[in-house]
């Protein structure tokens, strides 16, 4: 009986135990995690669009045309590159911070709308 | 972490009764019976594993699982609610307002569902994030000595660490089991061997033991046995027993020295090498030794590297441009160079390089030497030792940009010397294709230039060239430091050809040495998947590093790694071809392909053979009679070589035959080389008598280079190469010069000689003999005074024999023998050797022959001379046996079938058979 009753006691602890943590992970370890792989995804994406070697070569002509009309053209085909550029890796952090922004308030708006669809029950 | 240079000592172990302030607690009490002391650390167990512990486990998993099922039963339940709810509502002209606004106990139910997928999520998340990781902090050398009881005891509780966080699932898994399994068994404690039996069916342990080349059936039936062999005494759940702790806490030991992050089964398995005494039994006995096993287990992580290091480098290559641009843009096409070149880049990102390990030193050292400035580098190294597989490696690097800043977003080109010359016969179109090229590299500017042998272009021009050779218009725009080259030479062209010139002065020297055998085994060990694959049969872990062992030994002129790869890839074929697909490669299977390439025994020892061996001396006698002694010992030293209880690093024997001529010294030479050897022409023999001035040195090993036939090697040298295994016969050798004598020293004491081209020939594989006659008088006379042999044998060393050779030169062989003047009646065994001998000749005709007694006796009596030993009955036989025969066959008196009887006299009598 005893043996039963301590059983019960350790999964009933184990369940509560979980639902308490449940939000406590969410805004810790959660977002920890969360924040690593939108982290990734932005990094992988400037790798993809080449952003820091098109800063780095900036004044660097292009083709190896070294006359000046080269150096002039190279450098408005790199600046637009460059901006063309920067405009979609600015996309996709946007994309990815609010990712973030809704892992944040995914709980919470969950939480609020189910309590929303309480009311009128 | 800790560097290689520091070596953590093994793990202190102290019995301890358990946690302080327990009072009572059976659980806790449990929990502890041993603490460890390790890298400066406490270290114990606390989860407890009892009977108890098992079943909330059990349980814990068991309510789990019902309770996530019902949970996502129940959510999908309401996502289907709510989205029919929807489609419901959907229907019309309905806005979205209105919709969100509406309530109903579906959307109630559908926003649950909703919160409990989170919910969900975040189990299953945090499950897999409570395995802890294995931190490594660099320990002080104080932490890693000794430490006495007390001073754990000073240390508080809470620093202490507890090893099972660190532990897989799967492991707790096991050794949960193991404990079931010694209750299920009754037996009165947790033993490692219940471990054994249990993480036997583990699918990594059974890829470690097919490695191993130990058959499931045999462990599994070993482990039972003495499993059984067990008292089963106790009842309830059986506590685990000290051996088990110090098991648990030496798989954590073998976790934290691999590098993992967490104790895994294959850790179990090592670790009971070291602790647990049965189960250690079981393995021992199924010849596993505890390095071998850490190799397996190492070897099986590389392949789990290997795969994942290819994932990252197929995910990062993807960024690499395919074409001559580079992602800066800055490239110009090279259509010139691209006609005498292969982009390894390219082949790297396609995947048709080979992979390369194992070499991060001398990369960086390329690295290093671009950084500081230098124009360049050269790989020196012996055809073999992985000059190529660096460069592969580079390119594989640069692929995936995982270099310095200096050979980021680059393309490394490789030159080939063969297309820039073919086809050049104009004067100057040799160097104006170079220019060319070189005006490509360096407009443009990311490209990193290859060139393989550099020393072949030493010394190239066309046709009336300018007096400049290629490798000095190479030099000239080397200097100028506009592109970075990489380039590889041997060393002996490289000193014959570039040190010396400008090109040797502007690039930096980076020497390849030859691997040793255990960054070969590793070698083999990541290659040996791709030969797995092809020839479908699979390495055991002995075959590997027997393939090493044997390529080291046998192939020589070659290097490592490469002949151990190529023999690597022979051995899979033929075991594929003689036994078939999915076989395990064993290293039995490794020696017999190198008995049958080098022709020397080294396989097992079968029943057949060790018979043949224990009985060498009668096979000896069958060939050479008398000379029991010597021919004792020479039997002696065979067994002993063949069953590789020699010293490696010397010939397997060298002896000393002494006696006059005629006795058998030379036949018995022959006998050991046939035995040995396989075959008498598996003999090297050098007069000695042609190297009596100092000067004929050079004939033996070789003319210095420069000298008239420098270039060729000498006799000894050069037999020795093309024939490593055989047996060396140096007859007459007191009458070689004594300088002569002193190569010998250096043969006979480490087993290798240099010849005049610097080549070191190997000499460990041969067995030397030498012959002389000198203090024949003194061994006639003193076998006439019927003295013991041993006796003349230490009068011979100390008087006649100090004349001709120096005490340092008797003392390097492993048997001096002396062989009798061979007594009448032994020549009489002679003479019916020799008779044999024509009889088989005759044989070959179809005609027998015989001799009576009589016959022989008188053969002997005339051919008995005590000065010449057996050399004139040999004469005498052909002079009467053979002649005889001859003209007898001549006349047509001998046919087929009939017999021939030799008579006193030297008489033919013709035995005519019967006509049919």
């Amino acid at each position: 009986m005893v043996f039963i009753l301590s059983a019960v006691k350790f999964v009933v602890v184990d369940i509560l135990g979980s639902i308490i943590y449940f939000p406590i992970w969410w805004y810790t370890r959660g977002t920890k995690q969360a924040a690593g792989l939108i982290f990734r995804n932005i990094s992988n994406a400037e790798k993809a669009l080449a952003i820091g070697i098109l800063f780095r070569y900036f004044f660097k002509p292009m083709y190896a045309d070294y006359t000046k009309s080269g150096r002039a053209i190279s450098l408005v085909v790199r600046f637009v590159h460059l901006l063309v550029m920067l405009a979609v890796l600015a996309l996709v952090t946007l994309a990815n911070l609010l990712l973030l922004v809704g892992w944040l308030v995914l709980l919470p708006a969950t939480i609020y709308i189910v309590f929303l669809n309480s009311q009128g029950l | 972490m800790p560097g290689p240079n520091i070596t953590i000592p093994p793990i202190q172990y102290f019995p301890w009764s358990g946690p302080a302030g327990n009072r009572g607690n059976k659980k806790a009490e449990q929990a502890g019976s041993l603490l460890g002391w390790f890298n400066g650390q406490v270290i114990y167990w606390k989860r407890p594993i009892n009977e108890f512990s098992l079943w909330l486990t059990r349980l814990k998993e068991f309510s789990q699982k019902v309770y996530l099922s019902i949970l996502i039963i129940f959510g999908a339940f309401g996502l289907l609610l709510g989205f029919w709810k929807l489609s419901q509502v959907w229907s019309g002209d309905v806005s979205l307002e209105t919709i969100w606004e509406t309530r109903a106990p579906e959307f109630f139910l559908f926003w649950v569902a909703v919160l409990v997928f989170e919910y969900v999520f975040f189990r299953l998340s945090w499950e897999s994030q409570k395995q802890k990781i294995i931190r490594r902090a660099p320990p002080a050398p104080s932490q890693l000595a000794r430490v006495d009881f007390s001073v754990i005891a000073g240390i508080p509780q809470r620093q202490w660490i507890d090893v099972s966080h660190f532990f897989t699932r799967e492991s707790l898994k096991a050794i949960e089991r193991a404990v079931n399994l010694g209750h299920a068994l009754k037996h009165p404690a947790v033993e490692p061997l219940h471990l054994l039996s249990v993480i036997c069916r583990h699918k990594d342990v059974q890829l470690v033991f097919a490695r191993l080349g130990v058959t499931m059936k045999v462990l599994s039936d070993k482990v039972n046995r003495t499993l059984k062999a067990k008292n089963g005494a106790s009842g309830g759940s059986p506590p685990l027993s000290q051996g088990f702790y110090q098991l648990l806490f030496g798989a954590y030991e073998e976790a934290y020295r691999r590098r993992s992050k967490a104790v895994e089964i294959p850790d179990l398995l090592t670790a009971m090498m070291k602790t647990g005494r049965e189960a250690q039994a079981v393995l021992y006995d199924l010849d596993i030794e505890l390095e071998e096993l850490r190799n397996v287990v190492i070897w099986i992580n590389i392949q789990s590297a290997l795969r994942r290091n290819m994932s990252h480098y197929r995910s990062q290559a993807r960024f690499k441009p395919k074409g001559n641009m580079n992602r800066a843009m800055t490239a110009v096409a090279t259509p010139f160079l691209d006609r005498f070149s292969t982009d390894l880049t390219q082949l790297a990102k396609a995947g048709y390089l080979p992979y390369c390990v194992n070499r991060e030193q001398e990369i960086e050292s390329i690295y290093r030497a671009v950084e500081s400035e230098s124009n360049g580098v050269v790989l020196i190294g012996n055809p073999g030792v992985g000059r190529r597989t660096i460069i592969a490696g580079l390119a594989e690097r640069m692929v995936t940009e995982d270099v310095p800043e200096l050979f980021r977003d680059k393309r490394l080109v490789s030159l080939s010397l063969s297309s820039l010359i073919a086809g050049a016969s104009a004067p100057g179109e040799l160097e104006q294709r170079l220019l060319g090229i070189l005006a490509d590299v360096i407009r443009s500017g990311n490209i990193i230039l290859v060139v393989q042998d550099i020393h072949n272009m030493v010394g190239v021009t066309t046709e009336r060239g300018e007096g400049l050779d290629l490798s000095e218009v190479f030099t000239e725009y080397v200097n100028k430091k506009s592109f970075i080259v990489i380039a590889t030479s041997n060393p002996i062209e490289y000193r014959r050809y570039v040190e010396t010139g400008a090109l040797g002065a502007c690039l930096r020297r980076i020497p390849v040495e030859e691997m040793d055998e255990n960054q070969t085994i590793l070698v083999l060990e990541a290659k040996a998947g791709v030969v797995e694959y092809q020839q479908q049969v699979y390495f055991s872990y002995d075959a590997i590093a027997a393939i090493v062992k044997f390529s080291q030994r046998f192939i020589h002129e070659r290097y490592l790694p490469e002949k151990a790869t190529q023999f690597m890839e022979e051995v899979g074929a033929y075991v594929r071809r003689t036994r078939g697909k999915r076989k395990i490669v064993t290293s039995e299977d490794v020696a017999q392909v190198v008995s049958a390439k080098v022709g020397v025994p080294v396989t097992k020892v079968t029943e057949k053979e060790s018979q043949k061996l224990l009985h060498l001396e009668e096979r000896i006698h069958g060939r050479l009679v008398g000379q029991d002694e010597a021919v004792k010992m020479v039997a002696e030293s065979l067994r002993r070589a063949r069953a590789e209880l020699r010293d490696l690093k010397r010939p397997i024997v060298n002896l000393l035959f002494l006696g006059p001529t005629g006795v058998g010294k030379t036949e018995l030479a022959k006998t050991v080389a046939e035995v040995y050897f396989g075959s008498e022409e598996a003999m090297i023999r050098v007069d000695m008598s042609e190297y009596q001035e100092s000067k004929s040195i050079d004939r033996l090993i070789g003319a210095p280079p420069g000298l008239t036939k420098g270039e060729e090697g000498g006799y000894l040298t050069e037999a020795v190469r093309r024939q490593p295994f055989s047996l060396l016969l140096l007859d007459e050798i007191e009458k070689a010069h004594p300088d002569i004598l002193n190569v010998f020293l250096q043969v006979m004491d480490d087993g290798r000689l240099t010849d005049s081209l610097g080549r070191t020939i190997d000499f460990t594989n041969i067995i030397l003999i030498a012959t002389s006659n000198a203090g024949t008088p003194l061994i006639q006379q003193r076998v006439r005074e019927n003295k013991p042999i041993m006796e003349i044998r230490d009068e011979l060393i100390n008087t006649e024999l100090s004349k001709y050779f120096r005490p340092e030169f008797l003392n390097r062989f492993d048997g001096i023998m002396v062989f009798r003047p061979l007594a009448q009646e032994e020549l009489y065994q002679v003479a019916e050797l020799l008779l044999g001998k024509v009889a088989g000749r005759l044989e070959e005709k179809g005609i027998s022959l015989k001799a009576t007694p009589e016959a022989i006796a008188e053969l002997v009596q005339e051919g008995y001379d005590p000065a010449f030993g057996a050399r004139p009955l040999r004469r005498v036989i052909q002079n009467k046996v053979d002649n005889a025969l001859a003209n007898h066959l001549l006349q047509g008196k001998l046919t087929r079938r009939d017999v021939a009887v030799l008579e006193p006299g030297g008489v033919i009598r013709v035995e005519k058979a019967e006509r049919l």
